[in-house]
């Protein structure tokens, strides 16, 4: 079967001809609400979805995939891949910075993260200045790496991370302060409508709710770290950040999590200031489907949940017409624990096969 | 039933009665303006006080033999919920910052206060800035608590954001800031000022600063300075002025400085000294907002025994019954217990060694004493000078349970020669003055905030305890027996 599979799949081993559409006929695909749905077909063209049909209408070449194919997930937050630190400390605010600058597309990680069925990450500037940069959408595999280079704007209102005994701010206020300032003056004109805030307290909640207060229909969210059950409240209802936990961590704080389902709240799993074990993106949306019971709470956490917090929703992160072909076979559901990938599609084209079992 | 009654008492008073109304019919009603209503009906309803009707009484009224009522307590001066993150120390004037920003609106120090009767308090700025930012006023419960764990409304809530602006005098705004002395250094401690005159110095240059912005802006001219907008609003009274003075001539410093650029609405925190320069602030008209100088050894801001004095303690004289040491066997034992009975010199050089807390930790390390001679009767001495007067807790209520607490503040004024109207009206009516919330909380009165305590007796006696807090028509605290 496995073998069989993979014979398959060698229509798919080079760049497709630009006109032609190619038919996926896998087991099975992951819709939006995290279930499976069987005799789907995926219609992929010029790297897009073209059509997704039990009885395409499209014409093309068809391919029987075995396995369940499934979005890429996407790390909604990671500093991984990147060239050494991606933080500039000589200043207090440095909102010219960008991500995409600082990338180190030779690296081995991008292998490993497709390994790990993620097609798309989203490198941030570490949030250790109170205006950081910009985050860079950057595609694991493909010819085309950087989707996005002005993603969101990354602001932090964490005490411990952007204080300075040098250069200031020395507190929360200082921080706070120096974000109104930049508001006032007209220097965040560009940002201010795309911010994501790290945020680690009730009062930095508080901080972030006053500085925005007066935006409508803004694109700001929040990234949630340390004690989220002491300021958690202060989300229901909205989608925010979430740093990727090890199984113990998320099961310490199994109640936290509960309750903030139960107010609404969704999340997007992020692996920056997080943790860093290669799969820890699917293990913390696993735990989360666990703690929650809802499967498809889960599944969002780590595909439409950061592509929506993105403002991308239309191009990654789901299966739909449109968006970038940017899949994944599984063997099985991949919230599964026992599914493993056999091989990634980036753009239309296999970026990634596992290795068979005879080798 | 029992377990549901406890529960009830516990967890399910703050949000159910919401709505309802609430009926209180008590013996004795203080207004909180001095007047005492003997037999009184006070009718809430919606959060607000909808009817005082003296000598009236209701079916169904919440009545307990002996207990008094009186407005919620207002904190005029306290540092809840204000820690290293609300204070900016990369510059020493920092007015634009505004404290409602920051703030721990959900630390326990809340809870302690509510539980001590107090519904109200103003949140002052830390003292670690001369210009250190604007302080901020709040219900000690009844916001959104955002710990997903915690109570709904267990939060403080704000109800005047810019309540005013903090300037501190003294050690405080120089504490940890040094010179560097041929050495290149960009720590923000390396920074003026350290001296008592650097910081004098600071807040004129800031407020000059200011008259020339606010010349500027009557002449036309297009400006904008965060930190100076709010310099402006202080000097038109927009937004009081409450400056910190502990010695008696860091008073006489902020009434010159008052002389000086004309602060309509100048408010003195702690004045520990200020008895010595109570004729001045008289005559000044400024009121003060007092915090405790002896609530606890780690913020006692008066000075520790000297060694003459310990040395006194060791050797006390006789005062009495000298014959007593002629007793037999009275002083007898000592050799037999093998330690070596101590005295004369030998026990002057041990007291000499002997730890004092110096007094004042927090300043410079407790080098410095900011209140020399402070005094419990402060409040009695400043209201007997004419000086308008109300009572905070300054750190007491981080403690769950203090003897500094606000009402035990008004006990011990009442002990040093204050009268009994005189203490209440300075958490009440005198303090919401204070804290511009005058028009809504301090008193019992029609139209007023819902926010009361229900005390077992007198509540300036030393045996009474709140039997209940209601605060925004709300009962918060219950204390009263089970039948």
């Amino acid at each position: 079967m496995i073998l069989s599979a993979t014979l398959l799949l060698s229509p798919l081993l080079a760049p497709l001809p630009q006109q032609d559409a190619v038919i996926l006929q896998p087991d099975a695909i992951v819709t939006a609400d995290g279930s499976l749905q069987q005799g789907m077909s995926v219609v992929v063209r010029d790297g897009r979805i073209v059509e997704i049909a039990a009885e395409p209408s499209t014409a093309g070449t068809k391919v029987r995939l075995a396995g369940v194919l499934a979005p890429g997930m996407i790390d909604a937050f990671s500093g991984r891949g990147a060239d050494r630190l991606l933080t500039e400390q000589s200043l207090k605010t440095t909102p010219d910075l960008r991500a995409a600058d600082g990338l180190l597309l030779s690296s081995p990680v991008w292998e490993a993260l497709m390994a790990r069925g993620v097609t798309s990450v989203h490198i941030t500037p570490d949030a250790t200045n109170v205006v950081s940069g910009w985050g860079a959408l950057v595609s694991t595999g493909g010819a085309e790496r950087v989707i996005e280079g002005k993603t969101r704007m990354i602001g932090s209102l964490v005490q411990s991370a952007v204080t300075d005994q040098r250069v200031g701010p020395s507190s929360l206020a200082g921080a706070v302060e120096l974000l109104e300032a930049a508001f006032a003056n007209g220097a965040a004109k560009e940002y201010r409508n795309n911010m994501w805030f790290f945020v680690e307290s009730a009062e930095s909640a508080r901080a972030m709710k006053n500085l925005t207060s007066d935006l409508k229909d803004s694109n700001n969210h929040a990234i949630l770290m340390g004690e989220v059950g002491t300021f958690g409240g202060a989300f229901a209802g909205q989608l925010v950040g979430l740093p990727t936990m090890s199984y113990g961590a998320l099961a310490r704080r199994a109640a936290t999590w509960k309750l903030m389902h139960k107010a609404g709240v969704r999340f997007a799993f992020g692996t920056r200031a997080g943790n860093r074990e290669w799969d820890s993106l699917r293990t913390s949306a696993m735990a989360l489907s666990r703690f929650t019971g809802s499967a498809s709470a889960a599944w969002a956490s780590v595909t439409s949940n950061p592509a929506e917090m993105l403002g991308m929703e239309s191009e990654v992160g789901s299966l739909k017409v449109g968006a970038r072909a940017d899949l994944v076979l599984w063997t099985g559901h991949p919230l599964d624990a026992t599914a493993t990938v056999t091989a990634v599609f980036i753009d239309g084209t296999t970026a990634y096969r596992a290795p068979s079992e005879e080798n | 039933m029992m377990i549901s009654t406890l529960l009830s008492l516990c967890f399910a008073l703050p949000m159910a009665q919401q709505s309802e109304s609430i009926s209180l019919s008590v013996d004795r009603l203080h207004v909180g303006n001095g007047d005492v209503i003997e037999n009184a009906l006070v009718v809430l309803e919606n959060g607000k006080i909808v009817s005082v009707i003296p000598g009236g009484s209701a079916a169904g009224a919440i009545h307990v033999e002996g207990a008094e009522l009186s407005p919620g307590l207002v904190d005029a001066f306290s540092f809840m919920g204000v820690g290293g993150a609300t204070m900016e120390e990369s510059r020493e004037s920092t007015p634009s910052i505004r404290l409602a920003d920051s703030v721990a609106l959900d630390e326990p120090s809340f809870g302690n206060a509510l539980h001590e009767g107090v519904t109200s308090a103003y949140l002052s700025p830390d003292s670690l800035n001369v210009i250190g930012g604007i302080g901020t006023v709040v219900k000690t419960a009844g916001g959104v608590a955002t710990n997903l764990f915690a109570d709904e409304g267990s939060a403080a809530r704000i109800i005047n954001r810019d309540g005013a602006l903090k300037v501190t005098l003294g050690n405080d705004a120089s504490m940890g800031n040094f010179t560097p002395r041929g050495q290149f250094t960009r720590n923000y401690t390396a920074r003026r000022p350290n001296t008592r005159m650097g910081t004098v110095w600071v807040v004129r240059r800031e407020f000059y600063r200011a008259k020339a912005y606010q010349k500027a802006l009557a002449d036309g001219e297009k400006l904008y300075d965060k930190d100076l907008e709010i310099l402006v609003k202080v000097l038109e009274g927009e937004i009081p002025l409450r400056v910190q003075a502990r010695r008696s001539h860091d008073v006489q410093t902020a009434l010159r400085l008052q002389e000086e650029f004309g602060w309509p609405n100048l408010i003195i925190e702690e004045a520990t000294e200020g008895q010595e320069a109570a004729a001045e602030l008289a005559a000044a008209g400024v009121s003060v907002a007092t915090g405790p100088a002896f609530d606890s050894v780690s913020r006692a801001i008066a000075r520790g025994p000297q060694a003459s004095e310990l040395s006194f303690l060791a050797h006390p004289p006789a005062i009495c019954c000298e014959d007593l040491h002629e007793v037999e066997g009275l002083h007898s034992g000592h050799e037999d217990n093998g330690l070596v009975e101590l005295s004369g010199p030998a026990l002057d050089f041990l007291v000499a060694l002997a730890p004092r807390y110096g007094a004042a930790s927090g300043l410079n390390g407790g080098r410095f004493s900011e209140g020399h001679s402070a005094t419990p009767a402060l409040p009695a001495l400043l209201f007997d000078a004419g000086v308008g007067l109300a009572l905070g807790s300054a750190e007491a209520h981080d403690q769950a349970l203090t003897e500094s607490s606000l009402i035990h503040q008004a006990r011990n004024a009442v002990r040093w020669g204050m009268p009994e109207a005189d203490a209440l009206q300075a958490i009440t009516s005198r303090a919401a003055s204070l804290c511009g919330t005058a028009d809504h909380v301090g008193k019992v009165e029609v139209g007023f905030d819902a926010d009361l305590v229900l005390w077992s007796g007198n509540p300036l006696a030393s045996s009474s305890r709140p039997l209940l807090v209601i605060l925004d028509g709300r009962i918060a605290v219950d204390n009263r027996p089970q039948q």
